[in-house]
């Protein structure tokens, strides 16, 4: 009798806690995609009241197929990925590790690889917009002092250029929010397991491969499934320093075209109808991958 | 007992005085003129004598309404009037560019304003009231107030002309000789922002003259293709030009303000955009003895169909379902009435629609402009090359950009363009 007593206690205290967070989770994340779902089916422009809207059941969905800018966008978008993807945790925990292994001013090591972090996302743009102007850009200024004057360009401006030169920026901008959970993990490593390797007269690339990096798998999965969400979210970066150009839609992100279809082409159905796409196949990637990270992770 | 009767008295005392002066605001609000918003584009440094002018009009208690100038400088803009002329309340003046004005005007979302015009007796261009409507207008409506007029223009910088002692260009052939002593001398010739609108300003300077409004009347109803053998033309002649080295090739990496700073810097000899532009140029060059002019006469082809390329900035607009629609007319009988205007021409150095008032003209370019539109004020002069949806107009300036870049060839960027336009007609 105490213990049932007990438990609807519990119970009414978790909900009690949890409701506050439902309820903002479900009117701000739930809700709009519900909204984003339906309108999907429907032909509303966006220039007029919804309630005009006819529906219009997959027609929206069946388009995407016809689509040659939205085709550009998701080659963009994979190869924008998979350069991220392979980049931005390999580098977080190169970094990570190197400031872990150093001894003196640690603190102050972290704190300036971090800083990309903390700088807001049109404050690294400007920034990186002017370090890749081509008038007088600091870029092509270093290039024209170390004799290399024939390799400038106007890195965002030029098509063969734009694409790398948004990831690099998008690589210098991320490192640092991953390399914080890896030093997190890196922190948790047991100590007396390195000593172990290191007295078996393990090399350092050895006990890196055989004790630190089987040690934070959670971490890593983690990071993995979070930049694989990141990269298909890219939004703000691309929007404001090439708007999808220059030519032929050479750096345009799912996420970009979907905004721009919605709002500025006036086609709000079939930009959230890309949207849903974009939704779902993120929530499937992403639960594929926790699944594998934590089986391999238990293993 | 007492300080129960004292609480009461109080709470009577407090409930009187809140009652009264509830009275005393509605008895004033009945009183108050009502405000008119006008949502504007542009930043306030874009129209720097309208805040002196708003004041003292709302000074003046004989005017009929408040006028209320919210300047939001482009940044989300389209995104900020495409919710709020969805709502209940929308703000009784809107400013919209070209494409975005087509797509309400289309929808009925905009108030027919021709009796509104003559009622207050502005002889406006009519060659800038001929597209003041959809592009399938039968009826001519008049959809919004065209605002400045502006000639899609080639500035050059006379001290270098002078220095080298070169003649203004006036065709395909001296623009080459002329780029050509340039380059020479170490500098670009035309330089122009091809990351954006510049890009498809070159094509308009060339299709207005080659291929004329029709064509593209006729594409924009279905009756025609974007990529018609007269368009192609007109867009080679452009890629000849880039090819002389006549519109240096760097300008594909250009924003506007990219070129403008290579125009300023006496880099670049010329530079192609509309007359508008004057204004970032002035800003630019202030403080220096930088002097400029355009090129008042300058034909792509022979026999042109039109001397210039003539467009109007924006469209100043009522949304149809504007709750004080008096209040609304009101305010733009103003903004848009002679004192208003004979300002901006003086201040701003800006060609206004009705010729009477463009009197007071100092500015080098907008006087040359003013001779360029009095023989091309025309409906058939008109720049409509980018009266098309905002996707369909990206392509075409992308396209413009790679065929400068060396990439596709004029054929291929209108190719490109149709496709995306029809793409876009059956998805929606």
């Amino acid at each position: 009798m105490k213990r049932s007593i007990r438990q609807h206690r519990s119970t009414k205290w978790f909900l009690a806690f949890l409701t506050p967070a439902l309820v903002v989770y479900t009117l701000f994340w739930i809700l709009p995609i519900l909204l984003t779902g339906i309108i999907s089916l429907t032909d509303w422009k966006g220039t007029s009241r919804l309630a005009t809207a006819s529906f219009v059941g997959l027609k929206n969905f069946q388009n995407l197929f016809h689509d040659s800018i939205l085709s550009t966008a998701v080659i963009n978008n994979l190869l924008y990925g998979l350069v991220m993807i392979i980049a931005v945790p390999v580098m977080s925990f190169i970094v990570a590790y190197t400031i872990e292994s150093f001894v003196h001013k640690k603190v102050f090591f972290r704190t300036v690889a971090y800083l990309p972090a903390i700088l807001p996302g049109i404050v690294t743009v400007l920034l990186w917009k002017w370090i890749y102007n081509p008038s007088y850009g600091l870029l092509n200024q270093f290039l024209d002092l170390i004799g290399l004057d024939k390799w400038t360009t106007g890195w965002i401006t030029n098509s063969d250029t734009a694409l790398g030169a948004v990831t690099f920026t998008s690589i210098w901008k991320t490192v640092p929010v991953y390399f914080v959970l890896f030093m997190a993990g890196l922190q948790a490593v047991p100590q007396d397991l390195i000593e172990a390797a290191v007295l078996d007269g393990a090399s350092r690339g050895q006990t890196i491969l055989h004790v630190t990096l089987p040690s934070i798998r959670r971490v890593t999965t983690i990071v993995y499934t979070l930049v694989f969400i990141d990269t298909f979210r890219v939004f703000e970066l691309v929007y404001a320093m090439t708007n999808g150009g220059p030519g032929y839609y050479n750096t345009e992100m799912i996420l970009t075209y979907a905004y721009k279809t919605t709002f500025t082409n006036s086609n709000a159905s079939y930009g959230m109808a890309i949207s849903m796409v974009l939704i779902a196949l993120i929530i499937v990637v992403a639960a594929l991958q926790m699944k594998l990270g934590n089986r391999l992770a238990d293993d | 007992m007492s300080k129960k009767l004292f609480s009461m008295f109080l709470a009577v005392v407090l409930s009187m005085s809140l009652i009264l002066c509830t009275g005393v605001a509605s008895a004033q609000s009945a009183t108050e003129r009502p405000t008119v918003r006008v949502y504007i584009k542009w930043s306030e440094a874009q129209l720097p004598n309208w805040p002196a002018l708003i004041d003292a009009y709302n000074a003046d208690a004989t005017n009929p309404v408040t006028i209320e100038a919210n300047y939001f400088g482009s940044e989300g803009y389209d995104d900020k009037v495409k919710a709020e002329l969805t709502s209940d309340d929308p703000p009784e003046i809107v400013q919209l560019m070209k494409t975005t004005f087509n797509d309400y005007a289309a929808n009925g979302d905009l108030l027919e304003l021709t009796d509104f015009i003559a009622q207050n007796g502005w002889d406006y261009n009519k060659g800038a009231l001929a597209w003041a409507g959809p592009l399938n207008n039968p009826d001519n409506g008049v959809y919004g107030i065209p605002d400045f007029a502006n000639t899609s223009c080639i500035f050059y910088n006379t001290k270098i002309f002078a220095d080298l002692g070169l003649e203004v260009p006036t065709d395909v052939e001296s623009l080459k000789a002329v780029a050509k002593t340039l380059n020479e001398k170490g500098y670009k010739a035309i330089v122009t922002g091809a990351t954006n609108w510049c890009a498809a300003d070159l094509l308009a300077k060339t299709q207005a003259q080659l291929v004329g409004s029709g064509l593209l009347v006729k594409a924009y109803n279905g009756e025609a293709k974007y990529n018609d053998p007269s368009m192609v033309q007109a867009l080679q002649i452009v890629d000849d030009l880039v090819k002389a080295n006549a519109i240096d090739p760097s300008s594909a990496d250009y924003t506007d303000d990219d070129a403008i700073a290579e125009f300023v810097s006496g880099k670049a000899a010329m530079y192609s955009a509309h007359t508008g532009m004057a204004t970032s140029i002035d800003s630019v060059a202030a403080g220096t003895d930088f002097s400029y002019n355009i090129i008042e006469k300058f034909n792509f082809v022979e026999n042109p169909l039109s001397s210039v390329a003539v467009t109007w900035g924006s469209m100043w607009c009522i949304p149809k379902n504007v709750k004080n629609l008096d209040a609304a007319k009101a305010a733009m009988s103003f903004l848009w009435g002679e004192t208003v205007a004979k300002n901006d021409v003086e201040q701003l150095g800006k060609i206004v629609n009705v010729e009477a008032w463009n009197a007071g003209l100092t500015h080098p370019v907008a006087l040359t402009a003013s001779k360029q539109l009095a023989g091309a004020g025309t409906a058939d002069s008109f720049y409509l090359l980018d009266m098309v949806s905002s996707k369909v107009m990206d392509n075409l300036c992308k396209g413009i950009q790679e065929m400068i870049q060396g990439k596709v060839t004029p054929q291929q960027v209108l190719d490109n363009t149709q496709a995306i336009w029809e793409e876009e007609s059956a998805q929606k």
